[in-house]
């Protein structure tokens, strides 16, 4: 036998070379190989190779235009057939690829928001090696947690001075104030620090100095933003601002303004003594007014430290001897802040994980929906091409090169519909940010695992939907091709499908009647019976003892007004939380029990404007000048931890003073809390003036703009120079569950385009198969089938599978809604009927789907579909 | 007309090539130039020389008929053209001219 040249250098070689020259260089190859084979076998093939590499150069590498390396105009071919293959079924090809476009863009706008979410506080440099020192107060809780985001003054410099590992370490605190400047004042996000904060945040300064200016005390750095509110294009450095219309401060220094992405905002930097109550806290283990962060060194483990922390409990425990309760410091992570801290005191508001693993699983759903959908629908339209591979066959295409006609045409419409989605995602993500209330970048490539995760998915889309169809049909051969016969692959592929539209019905259905469930949920949150009226209020809140002390002159003016119909001082607005506090004196205990009960300072108004009902007993009254000092009125949860009944309660010793009467227990908490014990205590503002309050007044007008400003107007006569604004009881209570209410509204969109996104699969894929089948039914019509029974026959098969999804869908959505409820001390019951509400449509949308389509088939003349 | 210039080792193919008038292919030609220069010389090196002086005008080619040897691939056979052998002529003259220049040295 004569011995063979290594065939890949052969291919190789036939691959390049130019075509007349191929003959004579493989055969002179062949012969050289020959000789040396027969010299020295071992080293033959090599040598051969090594000849084939030494021929591959500019002279005998065939040229591009006319005997091509790639075969342009084959490709040319395999285009235009494409687009011919694609106009022929306009229909399907119009829905096919909105369908994957439009779930391809609602994944990218999902995921641009995670990618946001998991931004946050990214910016600062070494930022995976800062911390935030916050506290655990065994025993106090507070609207569901007893952490607390505040630490002591003394704590940032006894860390840097007991530990090494803590490279820096800074006290500061986030307060809103007011600067002026002359007459005018903005409102500003104050951050009191020290110029170890610049240690630890990354704040870069674009004009004067930085950190070192602030230790000067009558300095301030102003952000850009703030700094051209105040100056316009003027310098602003050197520039005086006061501060709260009192301490004259220096502008020193222009940082630029922190992103969005940022735990806490902030637009001006001042020095740390500038708080009034700075000076009195130094060195205080119990002055929780603070912030404390760390920059770590590298390789420090922040555990650790937090067991080494224990050093301080000395101080801890002589700060905290007087309270029921004691105190542990520990670490949180900078950059789980945002979405994994729900803590007491944040500096704002945070975002939630729940929220992230949610919407991720829907953008997951949709992504997967209409994949499935594409796949669905392109592997039943790919049966159309069966005449045209038999055709390819018979000119002598390879299986190889049918493989790869089918499969490049699917990863060109993928990839086409992947940049369709891209642009479309663009479009839509100012709306997706008003939606949210959030100012998403359109960020694509940021961190690279988007685009890159994005593309994959295209791919993988293309292929999986090019591959099952290119290998089927390729298999066949041109006799088989002509004949249509499928084999058993094709019923293979009506079952693969069917299992695919089943999971993708039940996955629409459970996102269905997961957004029933959440928007009932969030509807009886809304309206849901507070124990108390929120209607026609509007409240001012002030900071200003001014106003405190001329209260009663102030309540007189309003109430002279007629549209205002009463006016009620209390130092908390009844939507928030007031502080809590610990009581343990009452009839019958004796320091034993302690009962943690929240507390407002109200005036004999409170519970006449907020039409807050009694239980028992009497209201605060000026009439009793001992009201003022020592008498409470409590909530029915109060009175029943107490182990008393409204009516015993009465008369009863309570705290200093004694129970006066009881009022009905009303929602003070957000829903997701359980309404908790709460006191009342009788204050009058300009008897026991404080510095902060909320006054509410009771509407009875239409003419709200004026009873308003007149409101505004007796507050600045009050105390001139002072901002005051005024805002709805109502339309702030809505507020506290906006984020909720939010998320209902993009729960339901995606829900909806999740429906829509099904139902369009499921037309394209019935009308497609009766296409498929219509000499089927034109012999069945001549034979004598009636319409109905057609239409029976046609649909019977798709009702079955939208029918099993149905059923698979009942359970999960239960299961997953039962667990989101969950979360909620007050929550619906998930109603039978809503799976009935969300089947029934359902059911009804693919009956008309499914049944139109096969009734045009059945009632078509069967004279045309048989020509 | 002027013929084209040759290249060192393009004029030895070219030799070759005529001293082996109308027997001369690829194989055939390396393994003479193998044994006349005793040194192992590429197969590729011969083919682009060949390549070129057929676009220069100075060889011809023409297919064999089919063997069984060298996988049944036909050979090219080259004869040298007129402009070949001219350009030969020329080369040849232009050594021999020139080596006729050199004064008588002795050498040791």
């Amino acid at each position: 036998m004569t011995p063979q040249p290594p065939k890949t250098a052969l291919r190789f070689l036939r691959w390049f070379c130019r075509e007349d020259y191929l003959e004579e260089i493989e055969g002179d190859l062949i012969e050289v190989f020959e000789q040396q084979y027969a010299d020295a076998p071992r080293w033959s093939g090599w040598k051969f190779t090594w000849q084939v590499l030494l021929h591959f150069r500019p002279d005998f590498i065939r040229s591009l235009s006319n005997h091509p390396l790639i075969y342009t105009s084959m490709y040319r071919h395999y285009l235009k057939i494409a687009w011919r293959n694609l106009l022929r079924q306009r229909m399907y090809t119009l829905i096919n690829l909105s369908g994957l476009t439009i779930g391809l863009s609602c994944f990218i706008l999902i995921a641009l928001y995670l990618q946001y979410e998991q931004s946050y506080d990214w910016q600062h440099e070494n930022a995976d090696r800062i911390y935030r020192v916050a506290q655990r107060q065994e025993g106090n809780v507070f609207r569901g947690t007893d952490e607390f985001a505040v630490t002591p003054e003394p704590l940032a410099p006894a860390l840097q001075a007991n530990f090494p590992e803590v490279e820096a370490a800074a006290t500061l605190t986030v307060e809103q104030g007011l600067l002026y400047r002359e007459d005018e004042y903005l409102s500003s996000q104050l951050l009191y620090a020290d110029d170890k904060a610049f240690d630890i945040f990354t704040i870069p300064i674009l004009q004067g100095q930085g950190p070192e200016a602030l230790s000067d005390p009558e300095t301030i750095l102003l952000s850009r933003s703030l700094a051209e509110k105040h100056f316009g294009s003027a310098d602003p450095l050197g520039q005086t601002l006061k501060l709260n219309d009192e301490r004259p401060l220096t502008v020193r220094g222009v940082f630029a303004d922190p992103p969005g992405n940022q735990h806490f905002a902030y637009d001006a930097i001042l020095p740390i003594g500038n708080i009034y109550y700075f000076e009195s806290d130094v060195g205080r283990w119990s002055s929780n007014n603070y912030r404390t962060y760390l920059r770590l060194a590298e390789g420090a483990d922040h555990r650790e430290l937090e067991k080494r922390m224990a050093l301080f409990d000395d101080e801890v425990e002589a700060a905290y001897k007087n309270l029921p309760f004691r105190a542990e410091f520990f670490l949180q992570p900078l950059l789980d802040i945002h979405l994994r801290s729900r803590i007491n005191m944040e500096m704002g508001v945070n975002g939630d994980i729940r929220y992230v693993y949610l919407l991720g699983a829907i953008g997951l759903i949709i992504l997967l929906l209409a994949s499935i959908n594409y796949m669905n629908l392109a592997t039943a339209r790919s049966v159309r091409r069966v005449k045209e591979v038999g055709v390819r066959k018979v000119m002598g295409a390879e299986r190889q090169q049918l493989v790869g006609q089918l499969l490049g045409e699917s990863f060109m419409l993928t990839l086409f519909s992947f940049v369709l989605a891209v642009g479309l995602a663009y479009l839509l993500l100012p709306g997706f940010n008003h939606l949210l209330d959030q100012s998403i970048p359109f960020d694509v490539v940021g961190s690279g695992w988007l685009l890159t995760g994005l593309l994959l998915t295209a791919i993988l889309i293309g292929g999986l939907s090019g591959l099952y169809p290119s290998l089927v049909l390729s298999a066949l051969s041109p006799v088989q091709a002509f004949q249509r016969k499928l084999a058993g692959s094709f019923r293979q592929g009506i079952s693969l499908r069917n299992v695919l539209i089943v999971g993708q019905f039940t996955a629409a259905v459970v996102l269905a009647v997961s957004s029933v469930v959440v928007y009932q949920q969030l509807q009886y949150i809304q309206h849901k019976k507070l124990g108390y009226n929120r209607d026609q209020i509007a409240y001012v809140p002030f900071f200003s003892e001014q106003v405190d002390r001329k209260m009663s002159s102030i309540r007189s003016e309003l109430l002279a007004h007629p549209g205002i119909q009463k006016v009620s001082v209390s130092n908390n607005l009844i939507l928030n939380t007031g502080n809590q506090g610990i009581v343990d004196q009452w009839e019958g205990n004796d320091k034993t029990q302690n009962l943690y009960c929240y507390r407002y300072f109200v005036d004999e108004e409170f519970l006449d404007l907020y039409e807050i009902p009694l239980a028992a007993g009497r209201n605060f009254s000026t009439a009793f000048p001992t009201d003022s000092t020592q008498s409470y009125l409590l909530n029915e949860s109060a009175v029943q931890a107490i182990g008393w009944t409204p009516e015993t309660a009465i008369g009863k010793s309570f705290r200093d003073g004694q129970v006066i009467g009881v009022v009905e227990d009303f929602h003070f908490q957000p829903m997701d809390l359980k309404i908790e014990p709460l006191f009342l205590k009788f204050r009058h503002p300009q008897n026991q003036p404080t510095r902060f309050g909320n006054l509410a007044v009771k509407l009875n007008t239409d003419d709200l703009q004026h009873t308003l400003a007149f409101v505004l107007g007796v507050f600045e006569r009050a105390a001139p120079r002072t901002p005051f604004e005024y805002r709805f009881l109502d339309a702030s209570y809505d507020q506290l569950y906006a984020s909720e209410k939010r998320l209902g509204q993009a729960f339901s969109i995606f829900t909806f385009l999740a429906l829509f996104i099904a139902c369009m699969g499921l037309f394209g894929l019935v009308s497609f198969q009766i296409v498929q089948r219509t000499r089927e039914i034109g012999i069945r019509k001549v034979l004598g089938a009636s319409a109905l029974k057609l239409v029976e026959l046609l649909s019977k098969d798709f009702l079955r599978l939208v029918a099993i999804a149905l059923l698979l869908a009942v359970p999960i959505a239960w299961l997953a809604m039962q667990r989101w409820l969950d979360g909620f001390a007050y929550r619906i019951e998930i109603k039978w009927w809503v799976f009935l509400l969300v089947a029934l449509p359902a059911l009804i949308i693919s009956l008309l789907t499914v049944g139109l389509q096969s009734l045009r088939a059945a009632r078509a003349n069967p004279v045309e579909s048989l020509q | 007309m002027k013929p084209p210039s040759l290249g060192e080792f393009e004029e030895l193919v070219l030799l070759t090539v005529a001293a082996q008038h109308d027997e001369a292919y690829g194989v055939s030609i390396k393994d003479a130039l193998e044994e006349h220069l005793d040194k192992k010389i590429n197969i590729s090196a011969v083919h682009v020389a060949l390549k070129r002086m057929k676009e220069k005008g100075l060889v011809e080619s023409r297919f064999g008929g089919i063997t069984n040897d060298r996988g049944g691939r036909r050979k090219k056979y080259y004869v040298i053209t007129f402009m070949g052998k001219r350009a030969l002529d020329r080369q040849y003259e232009l050594r021999t001219s020139m080596y006729q220049k050199i004064p008588k040295i002795t050498f040791g």
